[in-house]
C-alpha cells in the first residue's frame, strides 16, 4: 500500500509537471495585449509586438471594399488616432462610428497592419454579439 | 417601477414573490425535518418544493403568454420581440435576455427539484431533509434574484410608455439552433444542483456511500443535456456567425466546457465508487466543483469581467452569483475538512458470506480503476488549464494593469495534447479489468487494435501528409508532428478498435454459451449491460468528434472570390459559378441572395444561396446567412461578403473536411448517455446471464 501511494504521488507529480510545461509553452505565445489606442501609442514596447486594439472607426479617410477584401481607416482613441489597414473579409457591421477590435502589428511607416477585424454591436442587444473573422477552430 | 402593469406582469410578478416566501418556508420546514426528524416536517418541506415549482411554472406561463400576445407593457417583451417576429422566435425570446434566461433556469431547476422530491417522497431520513434544505436554499436564491435584485431588470418590470412595437430579437438569435441551445444548457446546469445537494447532505450526515446511487442518474441526465447544449452551441456558431468555425475558446464557450469536463470525470469515478468503493474524495470534490463551475459560467456571462462574444451586459446579478459561488465553495471545503478522515478511510463492504471487510484498495495503475484515475486527472488538469486561460486576462490586469487576450494558440498547445492522451486511455480502458493487470496481458489484448491503429496512422499520413506550412517555426513543426493527422488517426482508430474488440469478445462468449443469431445476440449483449455499452457509445461519439475536429482544423481551406453573373472559378476541387443575384424579403427582413452553383469533382451540381439580410428592427446593419453543402467527407461553406450591384457578388468559400462527424459524434454521445440511463429492455424471463468476458485477467 505504501508502495502504491508513492507510485500514485509520482504519477500525479509527473502529470502536473507535464501540464505545467504545456501551460508555460502555451502562455509563451498564446496571448496578446488587448488595449485602447491611447494606451498603445503611449507604450512603445508594444509597437514591435502583435496586439489587439479597441477603438472607434473614424469617418475621415474611411475606405471599405468588401469585394476586394480590403479596408483602411483611422482607429480613434480618446485623444489620439492610428491609421489601420486591414486585409480580409469585412464584417457586415463595419462602418464609420462602429466600435471595432483589430489585431495585428505596426509597420515601419506607423500604419497598423491588421489581419483580424471584429465589430461590436450597438448596445441595443444585451447579448453582445460580435462579428468575427479569421479566428477559432 | 412605474407604469401600467398588465395581467401577465401582475401574475408573473406575484408568482415570483410567492416563490420567495414559499422557498423560505420550505427552508424552515427542512431544518425542522433535519433537526426533529418528524414526518410532518418532511411532508411540509416536500409540499413547499412542489408549490415553489408551481409558482415558477405560473410565472413562466405568464411570460410565455406575454411573449405570445406581444404584451409590450412588459419591458422584457418589448426589448426582445416585435410583432412581425415568427411565433417560434417570439417564444424562444424567453431565454434571449438575462431576465428571461434566469427565469427559465429557475423553472427548469424547480421542476427537477420537484421531480426529485416526488421520487424520494418515502425517504424521511435526516440526509433527505438536508438535501431538501440545500435545494430549497438554491430555489430561494433564484426566486430572490428574480424578485428583488435590480428593479429595472426584473422579468416583469413594466415598460412606460407602452410602445406600439417591440425592438425585435437579435438577428443572430433568429436561428433554429438558438431555440434549443440555451434551454439544453440550462437543463444541464440545473441538473448538477441535485448531485451537489446530495453530496452536501452526505457530508453533513457522514454517510459517504449511499448518495452515489441516487446521484448517478441525475448526473447522467445533466451530462446528457450539457453535451447536447455544447454541441448545439457549436452548431449555431458554425451556421450563424459566418466565420466557418464552431469553437473559438471564447470565455463563455469555455464556461460551458468546464462543468462538462468535471461532470464527465464525475460520471466515471462514481461508477468506480459503486463498483469498488474507491474515489470517495474525488466524487465529493467533483460533485461540488461541477456545480460551482455551473454558477461560475453564469457569473462570467453576466459580470462583464471578461470580453466575450456571447456575454450579457454587466449586471448586479453577477455580484450575487459570485457571492453564492463563494459561499458554496466555503461550505463544500469546510465539510470536506470536517469529514477528511472518513473520506480517506476505506469503507467496510460485505465480503464472502455475511462478514464485512475493508474494500479493496487500488493495486496498480494498469487496471480499470487506474485508467479512470488517470483519465479523471487529465480531465481535471484540462479544466484547470482552460480555467487558467479563461481567467488570465483578469489575473493579468489585476497584476500588471494591462489587459490581455488569450488566443486559441494557448488552448491548442496546453489543452489539446492532454485531450489526446486522455482519448488514448479512453480507448484502452475497456480492455482493462478491475484489480491489478499485468502489462504483458494488456499488450496481448491490445496488440490487434494497436497494429490496426498504427497501420491506419501510416496510411493516413501517406495519403494526406502532415500540413506543415513552409515558413513554420520549429515549435509549430514539433506541434504538428505530435498532434498531426497521424496522431489523431491513431487515437481515433485505437478507440474504435478497442471498443470493437471488447464487443466482439463479449458477443463470441454469448454466441458460444447461449447460441442464437448474430443480431439477436448483439442486442442481448448490449441490453444486458446498459452502463457498459452506453459508455462505449459515448466513447465512440467522442472518437468521431475528434476525427471531425482534426479534419476540419488541419485540412480546412478558405478562399474568397468576386464573381459577376455567369462567371466561374475553381476553389479546391470544386467549380463555383454565380448564376443569379436576387432581392429577398422575409417576415421581418429584406436582403440580397447570391445563387451559386457548386459542381463537385464527380460532376454533381448543388445550388447554394448565401444571403445578406437587413432586419427591419436591427440598428446594427446586415446579417449574413451562410449556405452549406454537407456530406460525410466535407462541408462546402459559402458566405456572401458583399454585393457590388445586382450583377456581382463577393463570396467566401470554405472547405471544411469531416465537420459532419462532429455533429454525428455529438448525437452518438448523447444516445450513449440515454442508453446508459435506460433499464434493461428485454423481459426478465427472456434474459440469459452470460458472464461478461473481460479481456485481461481480472484482479483481486
Amino acid at each position: 500500500m505504501q508502495k502504491m501511494t508513492i507510485k500514485l504521488i509520482f504519477a500525479g507529480l509527473t502529470l502536473v509537471m507535464a501540464a505545467g510545461y504545456l501551460a508555460y509553452a502555451g502562455l509563451k505565445d498564446g496571448w496578446v495585449y488587448h488595449v485602447e489606442v491611447d494606451q498603445y501609442l503611449a507604450a512603445r514596447e508594444m509597437h514591435t509586438q502583435r496586439v489587439r486594439l479597441v477603438g472607434k472607426v473614424g469617418e475621415e479617410n474611411f475606405k471599405s471594399d468588401s469585394a476586394g477584401l480590403h479596408a483602411s481607416f483611422q482607429l480613434l482613441g480618446e485623444g489620439s488616432q492610428l491609421p489601420v489597414v486591414y486585409r480580409g473579409a469585412i464584417p457586415e457591421l463595419f462602418k464609420p462610428e462602429a466600435e471595432v477590435v483589430v489585431e495585428g502589428k505596426l509597420d515601419p511607416l506607423g500604419v497598423f497592419q491588421a489581419d483580424v477585424l471584429m465589430t461590436k454591436c450597438a448596445s441595443k442587444y444585451e447579448s453582445e454579439a460580435h462579428t468575427r473573422v479569421n479566428e477559432g477552430l | 417601477m412605474g407604469g401600467v402593469i398588465s395581467i401577465n406582469g401582475l401574475v408573473g410578478g406575484y408568482s415570483l414573490l410567492a416563490a420567495v416566501v414559499i422557498a423560505g418556508l420550505t427552508v424552515v420546514a427542512s431544518l425542522g425535518a433535519a433537526r426533529l426528524g418528524e414526518v410532518r416536517f418532511h411532508r411540509m418541506a416536500r409540499w413547499g418544493i412542489y408549490l415553489t415549482a408551481l409558482m415558477f411554472a405560473v410565472a413562466s406561463g405568464a411570460m410565455a403568454r406575454a411573449l405570445y400576445m406581444s404584451d409590450f407593457s412588459i419591458a422584457y417583451v418589448a426589448s426582445y420581440t416585435e410583432r412581425a417576429l415568427p411565433l417560434g422566435y417570439k417564444l424562444s425570446a424567453f431565454w434571449a435576455g438575462q431576465e428571461g434566461s434566469l427565469l427559465f433556469w429557475a423553472l427548469v431547476l424547480a421542476m427537477m427539484v420537484a421531480a426529485y422530491a416526488f421520487i424520494r417522497r418515502h425517504d424521511h431520513s435526516r440526509q433527505q431533509a438536508i438535501t431538501l434544505l440545500v435545494l430549497a436554499v438554491t430555489l430561494g436564491f433564484f426566486a430572490s434574484l428574480l424578485t428583488f435584485v435590480d428593479a429595472d431588470k426584473l422579468p416583469f418590470s413594466p415598460r412606460h410608455p407602452v410602445p406600439a412595437d417591440g425592438m425585435g430579437l437579435n438577428p443572430m438569435l433568429q436561428n433554429i439552433g438558438m431555440i434549443a441551445h440555451p434551454p439544453t444548457l440550462f437543463i444541464g446546469y440545473a441538473g448538477f444542483t441535485i448531485p451537489f445537494a446530495l453530496m452536501i447532505a452526505a457530508l453533513v450526515c457522514g454517510s459517504l456511500e449511499s448518495w452515489i446511487g441516487i446521484a448517478r442518474r441525475w448526473i447522467l441526465f445533466a451530462w446528457i443535456f450539457l453535451t447536447i447544449g455544447i454541441i448545439l452551441g457549436a452548431q449555431w456558431a458554425y451556421v450563424e456567425l459566418g466565420w466557418g468555425g464552431y469553437w473559438a475558446w471564447d470565455p463563455v464557450e469555455n464556461a460551458s466546457l468546464l462543468p462538462w469536463l468535471t461532470g464527465t470525470a464525475l460520471l466515471h469515478s462514481i461508477f468506480v465508487q459503486q463498483q469498488r468503493s474507491m474515489f470517495r474524495l474525488w466524487n465529493v470534490l467533483l460533485a461540488g466543483g461541477t456545480f460551482i463551475l455551473c454558477i461560475f459560467g453564469t457569473y462570467i456571462t453576466r459580470s462583464g469581467i471578461i470580453q466575450s462574444v456571447h456575454a450579457f451586459q454587466p449586471s448586479l446579478i453577477a455580484t450575487f452569483f459570485l457571492t453564492f459561488m463563494i459561499l458554496c465553495t466555503i461550505a463544500c471545503l469546510a465539510l470536506i475538512i470536517f469529514r477528511w478522515r472518513r473520506l480517506g478511510q476505506q469503507p467496510a463492504v460485505r465480503g464472502k458470506g455475511d462478514a464485512f471487510e475493508k474494500a479493496p484498495a487500488m493495486q496498480g495503475l494498469i487496471s480499470r480503476e487506474g485508467a479512470v484515475l488517470l483519465g479523471n486527472s487529465l480531465l481535471v488538469l484540462m479544466t484547470v488549464l482552460t480555467l487558467l486561460g479563461t481567467m488570465s486576462p483578469v489575473i493579468n490586469e489585476r497584476l500588471t494593469g494591462r489587459a490581455i487576450t488569450m488566443q486559441q494558440n494557448f488552448y491548442n498547445t496546453a489543452v489539446l495534447p492532454l485531450a489526446l492522451v486522455m482519448l488514448l486511455i479512453m480507448g484502452a480502458a475497456p480492455m482493462l479489468g478491475y484489480g491489478l493487470t499485468k502489462l504483458g496481458d494488456l499488450l496481448r489484448c491490445v496488440r490487434v487494435p494497436l497494429a490496426i491503429s498504427f497501420l491506419a496512422a501510416i496510411v493516413v499520413s501517406f495519403i494526406v501528409g502532415i500540413p506543415i506550412p513552409e515558413d513554420a517555426p520549429l515549435k509549430t513543426v514539433v506541434r504538428l508532428m505530435l498532434l498531426g493527422p497521424h496522431s489523431c488517426t491513431f487515437v481515433v482508430a485505437m478507440t474504435i478498435c478497442c471498443l470493437l474488440a471488447d464487443f466482439i469478445q463479449v458477443l463470441r462468449a454469448r454466441m458460444r454459451n447461449v447460441g442464437g443469431n448474430l443480431l439477436g445476440c448483439a442486442f442481448a449483449a448490449i441490453d444486458a449491460s446498459h452502463r457498459r455499452y452506453g459508455g462505449h457509445m459515448a466513447h465512440l461519439g467522442m472518437a468521431m468528434i475528434v476525427a471531425g475536429i482534426a479534419g476540419s482544423s488541419l485540412f480546412g481551406q478558405k478562399e474568397s472570390a468576386q464573381l459577376v453573373l455567369g462567371e466561374r472559378t475553381r476553389i479546391g476541387s470544386y467549380e463555383v459559378s454565380l448564376d443569379a443575384v436576387n432581392r429577398i424579403r422575409g417576415a421581418n427582413f429584406t436582403g440580397m441572395e447570391a445563387v451559386v452553383t457548386l459542381t463537385t469533382p464527380a460532376g454533381k451540381q448543388h445550388v447554394l444561396k448565401p444571403q445578406i439580410r437587413e432586419y427591419a428592427k436591427s440598428r446594427n446593419g446586415a446579417n449574413a446567412e451562410v449556405a452549406l453543402m454537407t456530406n460525410l467527407a466535407e462541408d462546402v461553406y459559402i458566405s456572401a461578403l458583399g454585393f457590388g450591384s445586382e450583377s456581382s457578388a463577393t463570396i467566401q468559400v470554405m472547405i471544411n473536411p469531416l465537420v459532419l462527424w462532429i455533429w454525428i459524434g455529438g448525437l452518438v454521445m448523447t444516445l450513449g448517455g440515454v442508453w446508459a440511463m435506460l433499464p434493461t429492455l428485454m423481459p426478465a424471463g427472456q434474459r440469459v446471464e452470460v458472464k461478461q468476458a473481460v479481456p485481461v485477467t481480472q484482479g483481486v
